[in-house]
């Protein structure tokens, strides 16, 4: 009889894995964290609105591509199909590993940016950074069975760097095209975006962080129902890119 | 005991002028202990077969059993260990690491994952580069070790699609060794390959598909039970071995001449002598057992005339 526990850390570990020694996460994670250094540098760092957004760029964007590479049509998807495990085993089990991986990062960031002032405030900028980056991850991971890990991970991308808008500004910004305006504004409230997380960080409540974690919930179970679905195409596709 | 059970099985891929029908109406039923080899031209749907009963792909009609669960299900997919052309595992991961977390869905305790890992790793002979990162494998690496991944499956039935190509000869004959000895322990391989002396040396039966359809399903001993007088014709006589051919039913042209059937008391002195008197000059001839490549040149002939 399989053990769920061992079955759970090999997803955790392979999870891990697939994203610490992906190039293109590697490459996002350079990108983060001289994105912080950048701001940090620039003088501006320690305004508090400027320091979330930053933070939450910075983190969403590595999340985003980390989840996309979880489920990867090719040799990620095919594990997660052949293992036959549980429904549910293998999008949490990868889902804890990446956000294991970028943990660190959105900590580390927290730290770098916050300052040392204020050390509640720090951890309450990283639990607001590392809920985010978990929804982030868990709607890339959700895509990608479906329509690949490059556009899974860069649509991921754009929603975390134009997810800082509000729908206020949204519904503004759209004000000529009225058709498209209201769509657009009721998917902006429904969506995990950065401007909700930074709501969070600056009012409280419960509502921002319940809707960031039914995300991630959303994207395990969407996760789970993409890993279980039988492959459609002639060919499996050779090694992920 | 049944453990592959194929009726009337479909698969079609996409829909309106792209609609390409990949197998139709193949029925098979496959015991425990059986070497399954398919074989076909390219396109003939040889993976396509091979996917479904993995459950990677999901039928477009009919029904197949896999050791009694529906394929493609949970316990469908866990009664088959698949090892895939091109052979898939994530390059970055290292061997070892991926057979472990093969095992590690298998086994019941950390003991268990290892004893399953490290049998694995033997019987594909992977104990050289198995701790080297996946992306760094030649193909016959990943072919070891894709076979490697098929045998931790603790499930009843092993498929392998074209696993021993690329493989050094040395090792091939070994890991043949080690296939037939899978089967020996009651499971079930279904192996496709181009490679039609090492389906013939391995295989306890061939099916042979062309355009998606079972044109034979030959048990190995009726391969050896047959013989065939194949004939070396040059120069003049080549354009004239057609009259041959419509002499002797089954008879096909080979690269170099001629392959008759000896069938219904037929000899080669019979043939030798038919030929004498059409002035068929005849460079050389032997008799051999009927190859799968036979059945195939023979399918590819009866198509041309259909």
């Amino acid at each position: 009889m399989a053990s769920i526990a061992l079955a759970v850390k090999a997803e955790v570990i392979f999870g891990a894995f697939a994203v610490a020694r992906h190039r293109t996460v590697r490459v996002a994670g350079i990108l983060a964290f001289a994105a912080i250094a950048a701001w940090m540098l620039s003088g501006v760092a320690h305004e508090p609105r400027v320091t979330a957004s930053t933070l939450l760029v910075a983190g969403g964007s590595l999340a985003a591509v980390a989840g996309s590479r979880l489920l990867a049509p090719g040799a990620a998807l095919a594990a997660a199909r052949r293992t036959g495990a549980r429904w549910w085993l293998v999008p949490v089990g990868r889902l804890t590993g990446a956000v294991l991986v970028v943990s660190p990062a959105v900590w580390i960031g927290a730290i770098a940016l916050g300052g040392t002032d204020d050390w509640l405030a720090v951890l309450r900028l990283a639990l607001v950074g590392w809920l985010y980056a978990a929804a982030v991850a868990a709607v890339s991971l959700a895509l990608a069975p479906g329509i690949g890990a490059s556009p899974a991970g860069a649509l991921g991308l754009l929603g975390v760097w134009f997810g800082g808008l509000a729908p206020s500004a949204m519904a503004e910004l759209l004000a000529p095209v009225p058709y498209l305006q209201r769509p657009v504004v009721l998917l902006w409230n429904a969506l995990p975006l950065g401007w909700r997380a930074e709501r969070w960080w600056e009012e409280s409540g419960w509502l921002d962080p319940t809707v960031l974690a039914v995300w991630v919930v959303v994207g395990v179970l969407l996760a789970a129902l993409g890993a279980e679905r039988p492959l459609s195409g002639e060919r499996t596709t050779g090694q992920p890119g | 005991m049944t453990l592959l059970d194929c009726r009337e099985v479909v698969r079609v891929y996409g829909g309106g002028r792209r609609r390409h029908t990949a197998l139709t109406g193949v029925t098979v039923q496959a015991e425990a202990g059986e070497i399954i080899g398919v074989v076909g031209p390219n396109g003939a749907g040889k993976t396509t077969l091979l996917r479904l009963i993995a459950g990677e792909i999901s039928l477009t009609s009919g029904e197949l059993l896999v050791a009694d669960h529906r394929a493609g299900t949970r316990a469908g997919r866990r009664a088959v260990g698949f090892a895939s052309d091109p052979p898939l595992a994530p390059a970055e991961l290292s061997g070892s690491e991926w057979l472990s977390y093969l095992a590690s869905h298998r086994a019941g305790s950390p003991q268990e994952r290892a004893r399953l890992a490290t049998s694995a790793v033997e019987f594909a002979e992977l104990g050289s580069f198995v701790g080297r990162r996946i992306g760094s494998y030649s193909r016959g690496m990943m072919q070891r070790l894709a076979l490697a991944a098929a045998a931790v499956n603790r499930g009843p039935i092993v498929v392998l699609d074209e696993t021993l190509s690329g493989v050094d000869p040395l090792v091939h004959r070994r890991l043949r060794h080690q296939i037939a000895r899978l089967a020996s322990t009651g499971k079930l391989v279904v192996i496709a390959s181009h490679d039609l002396v090492t389906v013939e040396r391995l295989a306890t039966r061939a099916l042979v598909l062309w355009a998606g359809r079972i044109r034979a399903d030959v048990a190995a001993a009726t391969l050896i039970a047959e013989r065939v007088a194949e004939l070396t014709l040059t120069g003049s006589a080549l354009a004239t071995a057609d009259r041959a051919i419509l002499r002797y039913p089954g008879a096909v042209r080979t690269g170099h001449g001629l392959a008759i059937p000896l069938r219904r008391g037929l000899t080669i002195e019979q043939v030798l002598a038919d030929l004498r008197d059409d002035r068929i000059p005849v460079a050389a001839s032997r008799v051999r057992y009927r190859a799968l490549e036979d059945i195939l040149v023979q399918a590819a002939a009866e198509e041309r005339v259909a």
